[in-house]
C-alpha cells in the first residue's frame, strides 16, 4: 500500500471520489457500507496501480474494482450463510412488492424508493444500469468496464429496467388491463 | 419479449438509450406510433432511467468523507520529496487570472505533466474538497455523440470573446437591461422557468442573452464578462440524453464545465481556471433547476 503513487493519479482519484461513491451506493445500498467499498476499491488500485494502463479511463477501471469486491463480497456471504451461487441472469426471484405503498403513480415514486428498489436487484445488474442510466457510459463503455459482452450488458439492463419498473409500481402499459405482458423476462 | 411487430424489450430500450442507427430508430419510432404496448415499453425505458438518474444525483454533493481522502494521501506521492510543500498550499488562493497563467506555464510543479490535476491537487491537499472535487480534464480524442455540442459550445465562445476583443461589445438578443423579458422569452422556449444565476459574487456580470440551437433544439445562452476582458458564458440546453453529473472538458484553451439533468444539458464555459469555473457550476447548478 505504500507503493509510490503519481500525484495526478492521486488527484484524479481524489476528484473521482464523488462518483466512486455513488457507483458503490448503487450496488450496496447504504452508505456506510459503499464507503467501505470505495476504501478497499481505492486502496486495492492504490497497489495496483502498475496494472493501470495509462491513457485509459480511470473511473471505469475503479468502477470493475468496486464492483468486482462487492461481488467477491458477496459471494463470501452466501458461502457462509450457506446460500448456492446465484446466476446473475436467472430471472428476478419476484420479490414482494414492498416498497412501502409506493405504487400508485409516477409523481410518488421517490427517489428513495428507487435507492431501495435497487436493492432487490440481482447483484449483477446492479452495476450496469449504475453505468448506463446514471453514469451515462454506452453498451460498449459498459461492456469494456464490467469486461462482459455487449449483449449480456443489453440484456441485464433491460431485466433491471424492467425489474425496477414493477417494484416501482408503474403501470407497465398504458393498455390498461394489460399487466400481464410485463412478467416473461427471459426471451 | 418478442412482440408481434418483432421489437422485443431490448431493441426498445437500445432506441430509448440512443444506441441504435438512424433507420432502425425510424422503424420503432413507426411501431410504436401505432401500438400503445410498445410506446408503454418505450416510456418504461425512459422513465426508469430518468428515475436512476435522479435517485443518484445528489449524492455527487455530498462531502466526500474524510477518511476516503485520507486513503488516497497516505499513498505515498511518487515525487514528494522534490516537491516543496508550500507550493502545494497556496495556489487555490490565487485570483482566477493567475491561476490561468499558472495552468499554463506550471513551472512551479515539477510533477505536473498534467498541470491542471496539479492544481486539483493542490486545492485538495489543502483541504479544499468541499462540494464534490473538481473531475480531471478530459481531453477526448474522440467525442461521444452526445457530447458534440461541446465542439459548438467552445466555437461559439471563441466568436463572442474575439468580438468582445475587437469591438469591445457582446452582442446579444435581450441585453442585461432587459434581464426579466429574456428570463421569460426563454421560459416560454425552453418549457420552463429559466431565471439568470447571479455570478457577480465570482467577479461576472450578466451581459444578456441569446438564443441559440443545440442539436436542433432550442436553448439559451447567457453572456457574462468580467475583468480583462474575460468571458463566461452559460448554456441551457433541451436535452433528452442520459443524466450525467458534472464533468470538466476542455476544448483547445477553453473550458467547459458540463452536466445534464431531468431533460436539460447545462454547460459553463470560459477561458478562466477550470477549477474556478468548476466552482461556479458548483454553486450554481441547484439554482438552475427547473422549480
Amino acid at each position: 500500500m505504500t507503493a509510490p503513487v503519481d500525484p495526478a493519479i492521486q488527484a484524479e482519484l481524489v476528484a473521482l471520489l464523488p462518483r466512486l461513491r455513488r457507483f458503490a451506493r448503487g450496488l450496496a445500498g447504504a452508505p456506510d457500507q459503499a464507503d467501505d467499498l470505495v476504501q478497499a476499491a481505492c486502496e486495492r488500485a492504490l497497489a495496483r496501480i502498475h496494472q493501470w494502463t495509462p491513457g485509459t479511463r480511470l473511473d471505469s477501471w475503479m468502477f470493475r474494482i468496486i464492483q468486482t469486491i462487492w461481488l467477491d463480497q458477496k459471494r463470501a456471504q452466501r458461502v457462509r450463510t450457506g446460500e448456492g451461487r446465484v446466476d446473475a441472469d436467472s430471472p428476478l426471484v419476484e420479490p414482494e412488492l414492498t416498497v412501502d405503498g409506493v405504487r400508485e403513480m409516477d409523481a410518488q415514486i421517490t427517489y428513495d424508493a428507487v435507492r431501495r428498489a435497487m436493492g432487490q436487484l440481482p447483484e449483477e445488474q446492479r452495476a450496469v444500469i449504475m453505468l448506463v442510466c446514471v453514469e451515462g457510459q454506452s453498451y460498449k463503455e459498459a461492456a469494456d468496464t464490467l469486461s462482459i459482452p455487449i449483449g449480456t450488458i443489453m440484456s441485464r439492463l433491460s431485466r433491471a429496467r424492467s425489474a425496477l419498473a414493477r417494484l416501482l409500481g408503474e403501470p407497465p402499459t398504458e393498455a390498461k388491463g394489460n399487466v400481464v405482458r410485463l412478467k416473461p423476462e427471459g426471451n | 419479449m418478442p412482440t408481434t411487430t418483432g421489437m422485443d424489450d431490448v431493441m426498445l430500450m437500445a432506441y430509448v438509450d440512443g444506441e441504435v442507427d438512424a433507420a432502425t430508430a425510424r422503424e420503432i419510432e413507426a411501431a410504436i406510433s401505432s401500438d400503445a404496448a410498445l410506446a408503454a415499453r418505450v416510456a418504461m425505458f425512459r422513465h426508469t432511467a430518468s428515475l436512476m438518474r435522479g435517485a443518484f444525483t445528489e449524492i455527487l454533493h455530498e462531502p466526500v468523507p474524510e477518511r476516503l481522502l485520507a486513503k488516497i494521501r497516505a499513498a505515498q506521492p511518487v515525487e514528494a520529496a522534490a516537491r516543496p510543500a508550500d507550493n502545494v498550499i497556496a495556489l487555490p488562493r490565487r485570483k482566477a487570472a493567475v491561476a490561468n497563467s499558472a495552468w499554463r506555464t506550471a513551472a512551479w510543479a515539477a510533477a505536473a505533466a498534467i498541470s491542471a490535476v496539479a492544481i486539483f491537487a493542490a486545492g485538495t491537499q489543502s483541504g479544499l474538497v468541499q462540494f464534490g472535487a473538481p473531475p480531471p480534464i478530459v481531453q477526448a480524442n474522440v467525442t461521444p455523440d452526445g457530447e458534440r455540442w461541446l465542439e459548438n459550445l467552445a466555437g461559439y465562445y471563441r466568436e463572442y470573446r474575439a468580438t468582445l476583443t475587437r469591438e469591445k461589445r457582446i452582442l446579444v438578443d435581450f441585453g442585461a437591461e432587459h434581464i426579466g423579458e429574456l428570463e421569460s422569452w426563454f421560459s416560454a422556449r425552453l418549457n420552463r422557468q429559466i431565471a439568470v444565476p447571479d455570478l457577480t459574487q465570482f467577479g461576472f456580470r450578466a451581459e444578456g442573452g441569446r438564443f441559440v440551437v443545440v442539436a436542433g433544439k432550442p436553448a439559451a445562452q447567457f453572456l457574462y464578462s468580467g475583468d480583462n476582458e474575460e468571458l463566461v458564458q452559460l448554456v441551457i440546453a433541451i436535452s433528452d440524453l442520459p443524466e450525467r453529473g458534472g464533468r470538466l472538458d476542455q476544448r483547445g484553451d477553453v473550458n467547459i464545465v458540463h452536466w445534464r439533468e431531468n431533460g436539460y444539458a447545462y454547460a459553463f464555459v470560459g477561458r478562466i481556471d477550470g477549477k474556478q469555473l468548476w466552482k461556479i457550476a458548483d454553486m450554481t447548478w441547484a439554482k438552475l433547476k427547473p422549480a
